[in-house]
């Protein structure tokens, strides 16, 4: 999809973010009106998520049974309303908040998790390693949406328990990663001299690896801020997303799909919502990753 | 000029008389049943097995199969209304109405080969009452009639159905079609019952019999070839596929892909506008849609709090929200427009959120308690936004409401069998063919009023009456009576009662309006 979009643009491709003629242009040209879009979308969406109760919107709780199903523009409803008649531009607007809660926590919390247990697998290896190793590979055996689904029914709904199962969840993908340039980056010489110098385990992976490692991890969280995304609306397809009447953009989706042959706009409005932010998401941690690939390779 | 005239009205009137009689017999020949082809009905779920004792199930998508397979002794004509022999030939009760002598037919067959006789039923129904020590026993019982003591056989083809109490509307119970009546051959299930394979390999004495079932998929029939009636077996090969999402469903009926499907009342307009698709309702003979109390724990056991969440409730809106389709206005009883025993007359506390706010706040001023409270509602998106329109009212009267979709699957009922809960919505789903069903479960001493922990005078006494009545029409005046104190006493909230609605491509025939809680997909031929 983003080799398509790109080519629709006639943008460079990712590889070529690099080359010579790219590096005497600013970072910003460099990425391309595309990544530009992209952040837009997302300020746009961040920004109503945040100021969702002082926007001039409906309630999204109100109910009108004398509108259901609207179409776009009608009576007033720019998205138009949904089965019971709310309205569904205050719904994906305040839905937003939960979308953006999830995307803004969950990966952060695995990637601070999956960098302090893989850089502490990668750097000291041996017995560690092997233990982070079996930790992660356990948590690997289960489907992520299986096992946070398997939390949801034990422990309720709720988000700040959909928050930590997804982080949970996410941490082997950022252990892997953290630990695989924890190698890369430990045996070089800025590290050697560091040790040589008689500075600490702690200090030498504060000062000398994290700098390092963190960057093409931060793509990383990109990506997994579209997974949580994605996952919650899968749980709330299947039935184990938030209770109602929380708006939350899986939830708007899966309500939708009952009437889909009635109503489509009511699965497509959110479900374009959820594709565009996803897709901005992609967009941007695929340029990012490009460019921080320059960024490894000076080193 | 004169004869001219007269020879072309006499051309005229030849011809008119042709064409009425071509269109007459085509007519007769679409009603003529067919002999052949092949059914496809398209259904929610799996059966999860044949054996009615193992699998204590009373979804209606279960019933289209298992009847087709089993047939029973009775059926209703859903357009007459009258109640047909089919496994029996006529039910006489005794003077007190607590015994009935059902006389069966002879020479039905199993499909293994074994007569269904009177040794046949007591033995199902021995099974059914006794079996696992009995403790089953309440559910088959709340199907055919409260306190059915047992079935004893008076001859080869005769039974007494004893019962502890008057039963008059027996007949009419043993015209629906519910797993109390499925009778499995005796000799098979003596020999076969411990095996686990049991419940996969059902022999019964309907039309047709299993010929596959692949799990999850689809369960296919074909003609049962001890059948008694073979001029009544008109498919070749009936099949069930199983689609989960109604939706999914619709697609499959409008593609050809299904001829026969239920749907709900929010698919009919989409329906009705294709020209090869026919759609027919009929009541479904059910407690429908209602939302029930915790009456042991305050504020509940409060009648003023009771009403002020009925004022608050505009019901007739309350069923756009369930389908999207805004009925004419809300059902007033637990049996809805067309069901027989339907009381058109009785009120219900109007819609009035002014009196709803000030109930509310002469109860919050007594008690110095905030009205808060969660909904548990069963898992579909029918029940969510029927309990989140009703809320949202609520909250515009100043009461402040939560709303929890119980799990998937049987689980959903523990809030209310554990008694941890406020209020819980309910769709009843067994059979209210009569009032002496599940409609007097409200009385205190019912097995089921424990769920909603009604210990109410009034009601107890309104059930009693039901319960003693006699002739049809003062058992009705009774009925009603009690439909109206149950809506004085504020005791639930009735707000929908879905109709039964079947939807067919054109070249199914024979389809009869629905009575009941299903439809006799075995009795339909096709004319492609």
């Amino acid at each position: 999809m983003v080799a398509l979009v790109r080519n629709l643009l006639r943008l460079p491709p990712a590889a070529d973010a690099g080359s010579q003629q790219d590096m005497v242009r600013p970072w910003w040209a460099r990425v391309g009106i595309l990544f530009w879009l992209c952040v837009g979308w997302l300020l746009l969406i961040g920004l109503s998520a945040i100021f969702a109760d002082v926007l001039p919107i409906q309630d999204p709780l109100t109910t009108n049974l004398d509108g259901q199903f609207l179409m776009p523009f009608a009576d007033g409803y720019v998205l138009g309303t949904d089965g019971v008649g709310r309205d569904m531009l205050s719904r994906i607007v305040h839905g937003a908040r939960i979308s953006m809660l999830l995307a803004f926590t969950a990966p952060f919390l695995s990637l601070l998790a999956g960098l302090a247990l893989g850089m502490s697998a990668g750097y000291f290896r041996g017995r560690v390693d092997a233990a982070v190793g079996i930790f992660t590979d356990s948590i690997l055996a289960f489907p992520n949406i299986v096992g946070v689904m398997v939390v949801l029914f034990f422990l309720g709904a709720t988000l700040p328990v959909m928050i930590l199962a997804l982080a949970f969840f996410g941490i082997p993908a950022e252990v892997r990663v953290a630990r695989a340039n924890t190698i890369l980056f430990a045996e070089r010489e800025f590290v050697l001299a560091a040790r040589a110098q008689g500075a600490s385990h702690l200090r030498i992976m504060v000062r000398e690896l994290l700098p390092n490692v963190i960057v093409p991890m931060l793509s990383l969280v990109l990506f997994g801020m579209s997974i949580v995304i994605i996952i919650e609306g899968g749980l709330a397809f299947l039935g184990v997303g938030f209770p109602p009447p929380t708006p939350s953009w899986g939830k708007m989706i899966a309500d939708g799909f009952e009437e889909i042959a009635r109503a489509p706009q009511v699965t497509f409005v959110p479900a374009g919502v959820m594709f565009l932010t996803i897709l901005s998401l992609n967009m941007i941690g695929d340029r990012l990753r490009a460019l921080t690939d320059v960024k490894a390779s000076a080193v | 000029m004169t004869r001219r005239l007269t020879r072309s009205y006499l051309y005229a009137g030849a011809a008119l008389f042709a064409g009425a009689a071509l269109l007459t017999s085509g007519a007769q020949a679409a009603d003529t049943p067919k002999r052949g082809g092949k059914l496809t009905v398209a259904v929610q779920q799996d059966v999860a097995g044949f054996d009615n004792f193992r699998v204590l199930s009373f979804a209606h998508f279960r019933q289209y199969i298992l009847q087709a397979i089993y047939e029973r002794m009775f059926e209703v004509d859903g357009d007459t209304r009258e109640i047909k022999p089919v496994h029996a030939l006529d039910a006489t009760p005794s003077d007190d109405f607590k015994s009935w002598r059902v006389t069966l037919r002879k020479g039905v067959k199993f499909s293994n080969g074994e007569d269904l006789n009177a040794d046949a039923y007591v033995t199902h129904f021995t099974r059914l009452l006794t079996g696992k020590k009995g403790r089953f026993a309440g559910r088959y019982r709340r199907l055919m009639g409260p306190y059915l003591e047992g079935v004893e056989k008076v001859d080869s083809h005769t039974v007494d159905f004893k019962f502890r109490v008057a039963n008059p509307g027996f007949k009419d119970m043993a015209a629906q079609p519910n797993m109390s009546w499925w009778v499995t051959a005796p000799k098979y299930l003596a020999e076969n019952q411990a095996k686990p394979e049991f419940n996969e390999k059902p022999v019964g004495a309907g039309p047709y019999m299993l010929k596959e079932w692949r799990d999850g998929a689809f369960v296919r029939l074909v003609r049962n070839p001890n059948y008694w009636n073979k001029d009544g077996q008109y498919l070749d090969e009936l099949t069930f596929l199983f689609i989960p999402p109604e939706v999914n469903r619709v697609n499959a009926l409008k593609a050809g892909n299904a001829d026969i499907i239920y749907v709900s009342r929010g698919f009919i307009p989409e329906l009705k506008k294709d020209p090869n698709i026919t759609v027919v309702s009929g009541p479904r003979l059910s407690v429908g849609q209602s939302i029930g109390f915790n009456h042991s724990k305050p504020p509940y056991n409060d009648i003023r709090v009771r009403k002020a969440l009925i004022h608050a409730l505009d019901r007739q809106k309350v069923t756009c929200a369930h389908t999207g389709i805004c009925r004419d206005r809300a059902e007033n009883d637990m049996y809805g427009e067309g069901h027989p025993w339907h009381c058109p007359a009785v009120k219900w506390p109007e819609h009035d959120p002014a009196k709803a706010k000030a109930l509310i706040d002469e109860y919050v001023k007594e008690t110095g308690k905030p009205i808060t409270f969660n909904v548990d509602h069963f898992p579909n998106a029918q029940a969510e936004k029927t309990v989140t329109a009703m809320i949202d009212m609520w909250r515009k009267v100043g009461i402040s409401a939560t709303q929890k979709a119980g799990p998937r699957g049987p689980g959903f009922i523990r809030p209310l069998l554990s008694g941890k809960f406020d209020i819980f919505t309910f769709v009843e789903n067994f059979s209210n063919a009569d009032p002496s069903l599940v409609a007097t479960r409200f009385h205190s001493k019912h097995p089921s009023s424990r769920q909603f922990h009604l210990k109410n005078p009034r009601i107890d006494a309104a059930v009693e009456k039901v319960n003693s009545a006699t002739g049809t029409a003062e058992r009705k005046k009774a009925s009603c009576a009690y439909q109206q104190v149950l809506a004085d006493e504020a005791a639930l909230i009735v707000y929908d009662h879905p109709q039964m609605h079947i939807a067919y491509r054109n070249h199914v025939k024979g389809v009869k309006k629905p009575f009941g809680y299903t439809f006799d997909a075995h009795r339909l031929w096709v004319d492609k």
